[in-house]
């Protein structure tokens, strides 16, 4: 069917979305490379000039930036490493043949469709120190004597939004790697009883293999929800206490709308993105690597 | 062996309950919150359920904001931005599934790196766009941005599943007479539904979800969406606990009554096509 | 034709098919609906001789029907003005006006918080009003002006003040016996001491920018100054400051008179007086708005309002809200006639009976509003001698920023106190003289 086709036919398929690719993202992306080398404050047209690196110069050495980018890269690797196990067991627990288990598929979703804004008024009524359910029923079951400031709390905070990203986000890894379990195909099962392999045998010999691509495309979309997650911070602690949960977006975001540096902004999200580019090339070519594989 | 099995069904049920304590529990908990009165919400009075059935939190909710306004805002963006995407994604989609081209893997390539761009910077950029267009403030504009935000993982996912149709179907209708753009829609595109299916609640989760943008760009409250409306509704001096409750229930059960009727087809939505 | 598809197309879908299709029909009526309009805050008028936009935090745009939309309403309605109204979220509104603004949109007034006039100011956002304002500068309390004045240019006219005073909870006084509020610090402290104990305390903080906005009044009633008169260094941490500082502190740290759940009262003012509305805690400074919620969530509540305690004199910090003309306005002379409209001397209920706040004009001295309530006349008693937050377009990155993390590692036993202080009034320095 291929030489009924002239070159020119997969283009104007293509051509609405290369559109809107090119101006809503692709012109955005260019702009925020160019302003990170500029001196950009918005307020003030009339002072944009260009400075080539400065920004860089800027934010490298700037200790705000690594203490953010070390939070950052925490926030991430406990981020997918908790999502990444909860979820598999949450998939394990979907895919069974229970009672209900339509039911239970459709409503365990329920924090990843959950709004992120309905989810932070939602957990910050939980865990008000004041007035929040949670510290009552500490303190009524005896647990603790006094409240406990979960996003007040420099040493707690960091912990709790990371595991408020993790409740929101874990359902949304189960059901990836539930994809992959359910193209493992029945016979693989069969066979390795047949082989008289247990419960873990099978676990480690069919199913951990088996889902090999999913947990790869779990794990890549898990780093970049994550890392560009702004919502999940910003909502609750806005970064604080004293910086204790500053992330690069959250510091781009403060570069850019308390101060109006857009420079140092746009140079802190140009890092950002690299870093996540190489990420998920690397990924593209592992997966995509021999022809016609598919994604 | 049998009790084995029995103790290890046991185990399986006691999982899902734990799992629906931690997941859905405190939704559920927020759900029953949104029913409490003020001197129960603010610790005056220290009720760990609601004392009675409360409802003036939702009423008050309806009458005195302007939430219904935000609901059909969002549901209007939701449909437009959805059927646009799926349009535009499944044409494209085809192209990168069924074409031979120049570029093929590297458009492919830069599909899937869009997704990752800090959201937090494309503000400014679209800002400017949207104001040379005269499409602030608007709810065009806004949907032009959400449209293009999907595009990305839409296209993806169109691809993946054009890639697992058949293609001698295609060829057959081909020989029959069809030309190519009739086959994709006509041969092509009824197995790859449920990808559409998935890509399209993708796309309403998102647009229910987005804050920053609608925050940016939208100035008057009549084009206001839901997530913005709903944190507009948080006071400087005062916290109405019952009305952000209640506004969070009202607008998390049509997200969860889509993805209710899409559950056979979940594990495409989040998965992109992936088999194995 | 229809070749033949391989591959399962269940009910379902075909089902899910048809339902699309009849979303995208209903989503069509939708929208003709939604394009009907349904009305924002007030307008009126043909819009005949113009229009205006007004931009105003969700204090007094609360969506619906807010007091400022009828007045303007009103205003349109006499003028032949098209009118609109718009509220956005309090911690969003300047971020809203400045990007807005800066990319050649936006609304031809805005009403913002006093402190936020410079910063708005310095950003080239803010009309000049010197000369408009110079002539009726006296009908406001001199505080208010001085807070919209920036490098000796007025940028906004005052609309309502507010200030800190004590509140006390009648009962747990009595219980006490404690006859009457404390004036001084060392009467305040020993009170406090006095009412904390079997579960209840005697004070209440808070965190982040509660806390550095609250440390002023100390500092000011100790004599010391926040910065050098031309506002380009930090003086707060002068030995006045650092002695404020340390006993602001210690009411926590030493004396335990405080609430620990105080720490986490970092987002609004209702965790700053949830404590006290409960009787949990005895004392706590407060701003005339926090009558309101304190009616609204403990009716049963017995409580009085007294001045802020002295040691060397007594002071305490003016905050409020100011309305200020934009670059954007196109018509600047149906601006300035809209701002010295809200606020004249017969606008004033709109603020009064509207939101029960109190206007920043001289004229509310004595007037009927001031004395029906004990509570607010003693508010209105201090706006005359409130003192204004230096008005430096990096006062927020100051207060909530530097300040606030300042502060927050002296609570979290992170900082010694005296060096946390410093430290701060280094950095604030730095931000002062950064242009």
């Amino acid at each position: 069917m291929r030489q009924r086709l002239t070159a020119l036919s997969p283009f104007l398929y293509l051509l609405p979305a290369l559109v809107a690719l090119a101006g809503v993202l692709g012109y955005p992306v260019l702009d925020a490379v160019w302003t990170s080398l500029k001196h950009s404050v918005p307020t003030d047209p009339s002072a944009d000039r260009f400075t080539g690196l400065a920004n860089y110069r800027a934010i490298f050495g700037n200790g705000a930036f690594w203490t953010a980018l070390g939070h950052t890269g925490l926030w991430a690797l406990a981020n997918l490493v908790l999502q990444l196990t909860i979820g598999f067991g949450l998939a394990l627990l979907m895919h069974q043949k229970l009672a209900g288990r339509a039911l239970f598929r459709s409503v365990v979703i329920i924090p990843w469709v959950v709004p992120s804004v309905v989810v932070a008024v939602i957990w910050r009524y939980l865990l008000d120190p004041t007035s929040g359910p949670l510290n009552q029923l500490l303190m009524s079951t005896g647990l603790t004597q006094e409240p406990v400031l979960w996003l007040a709390n420099q040493a707690t905070a960091m912990p709790v939004v990371i595991l408020l990203s993790v409740w929101k986000w874990t359902p949304f890894v189960a059901v990836i790697l539930l994809a992959g379990l359910q193209a493992i195909p029945e016979e693989l099962h069969e066979a390795a009883m047949i082989d008289g392999a247990g419960l873990w045998g099978r676990l480690l010999h069919v199913v951990v293999p088996g889902i090999r691509t999913s947990l790869t495309l779990a794990s890549l979309l898990t780093i970049g929800y994550s890392v560009n997650n702004f919502n999940g911070i910003w909502l609750f602690t806005q970064g604080g206490p004293i910086g204790a949960t500053e992330t690069l977006t959250t510091f781009a975001y403060r570069k850019a709308f308390t101060e109006f540096d857009f420079g140092s902004a746009a140079a802190v999200a140009v890092v950002l993105f690299a870093g996540l580019f190489v990420v998920s090339t690397a990924y593209f070519f592992s997966v995509e690597g021999r022809k016609g594989r598919k994604l | 062996m049998t009790t084995k099995r029995r103790l290890g069904k046991l185990g399986l049920y006691g999982g899902m309950l734990v799992a629906l304590v931690v997941f859905v529990g405190p939704f559920l908990y927020a759900v029953l919150s949104s029913l409490k009165q003020p001197s129960e919400l603010n610790g005056v009075e220290k009720n760990f359920l609601p004392g009675t059935l409360y409802t003036e939190n939702y009423t008050n909710l309806f009458r005195t904001s302007n939430f219904p306004v935000y609901l059909v805002n969002s549901l209007v963006v939701a449909v437009v931005t959805t059927t646009l995407s799926l349009l535009i994604a499944i044409l494209a989609g085809y192209a990168l599934a069924r074409f031979k081209f120049a570029g093929n893997r590297l458009l492919l390539l830069s599909v899937v790196n869009m997704q990752m761009f800090p959201a937090v910077l494309m503000a400014v950029p679209l800002y400017k766009i949207l104001r040379e267009l005269d499409m602030l403030n608007s709810r065009t504009g806004l949907t032009i941005v959400y449209v293009t935000l999907a595009l990305p993982f839409c296209i993806w996912m169109m691809r993946n599943y054009f890639l697992t149709v058949p293609i001698e179907v295609e060829e057959a209708a081909l020989i029959d007479g069809c030309n190519m753009f009739t086959a994709l829609w006509r041969v092509a595109l009824p197995p790859a539904l449920p990808g559409a299916a998935a890509a399209g609640a993708f796309c309403v989760v998102n647009v229910w979800d987005e804050f920053l943008y609608a925050n940016t760009f939208i100035d008057s409250d009549e084009n206001r969406t839901l997530s913005v409306g709903l944190n507009s509704l948080i006071g400087q001096y005062t916290t109405d606990w019952g009305q952000l409750l209640a506004g969070g229930v009202v607008m998390t059960i049509p997200v969860v009554i889509i993805f209710a009727f899409l559950q056979r087809y979940l594990t495409q939505i989040a998965g992109g096509g992936v088999k194995g | 034709m229809r070749p033949r598809v391989e591959g399962r197309l269940p009910g379902l879908l075909q089902a899910k098919a048809s339902r699309r299709g009849f979303l995208i029909g209903a989503g069509s009526i939708g929208l003709a609906t939604a394009m009907a309009g349904c009305g924002s805050g007030g307008s009126g008028g043909s819009g005949k001789n113009g229009t205006l936009t007004i931009w105003a935090s969700t204090t007094f745009v609360p969506g619906g029907d807010s007091a400022l939309s009828k007045a303007a309403g009103e205003f349109g309605t006499k003028n032949d003005v098209k009118v609109t109204v718009q509220g956005f979220a309090a911690n969003d509104l300047i971020n809203k006006i400045t990007t807005t603004l800066s990319g050649g949109g936006g609304p031809d007034l805005v009403i913002v918080d006093v402190s936020q006039v410079a910063q708005l100011a310095a950003a080239k956002l803010l009309a000049d009003l010197t000369d408009r304002v110079t002539p009726i500068k006296s009908q406001f309390f001199p505080g208010n002006i001085a807070a919209a004045t920036s490098e000796g240019k007025i940028y906004a006219v005052p609309y309502d003040t507010s200030n800190v005073a004590l509140f006390y909870n009648k009962k747990m006084f009595e219980k006490a016996g404690i006859s009457a509020p404390p004036t001084t610090w060392d009467e305040l402290r020993s009170a406090a001491k006095e009412l904390t104990g079997g579960g209840k305390y005697g004070y209440m903080l808070g965190a982040k920018g509660y806390g550095s906005y609250l440390y002023w009044p100390w500092l000011w009633q100790n004599g010391g100054q926040v910065t050098s008169p031309d506002f380009t260094k930090a003086t707060f941490d002068s030995p006045e400051g650092l002695e404020a500082w340390q006993f602001y502190a210690d009411l926590y740290l030493k004396d335990n008179v405080v609430p620990p759940t105080f720490l986490g009262v970092t987002d609004s003012w209702d965790q700053f007086l949830q404590p006290f509305m409960t009787e949990t805690v005895a004392m706590m400074p407060m701003g005339d708005f926090g009558i309101a919620p304190l009616t609204k969530g403990n009716p049963k509540l017995e409580y009085g309002v007294a001045p802020m305690p002295k040691k060397v004199q007594s002071a305490t910090v003016l905050g409020g809200n100011a309305v200020a003309v934009t670059k954007a306005a196109k018509n600047a002379d149906l601006a300035w006639k809209f701002t010295s409209w809200l606020t004249s001397a017969e606008q004033e209920k709109v603020l009064e009976e509207g939101y029960k706040r109190i206007p920043a004009r001289t004229d509310i001295t004595g007037s009927e509003f001031a004395g029906k309530d004990p509570a607010r006349a003693v508010f209105v008693q201090q706006a005359a001698t409130a003192v204004s937050r230096p008005p430096v377009p990096n006062w927020g990155a100051i207060e909530w920023g530097v300040m606030a993390d300042a502060w927050d590692s002296v609570i979290q036993k992170k900082k010694a106190p005296a060096d946390a202080l410093k430290a701060a009034a280094t950095d604030s320095t730095a931000k002062l003289t950064k242009k």
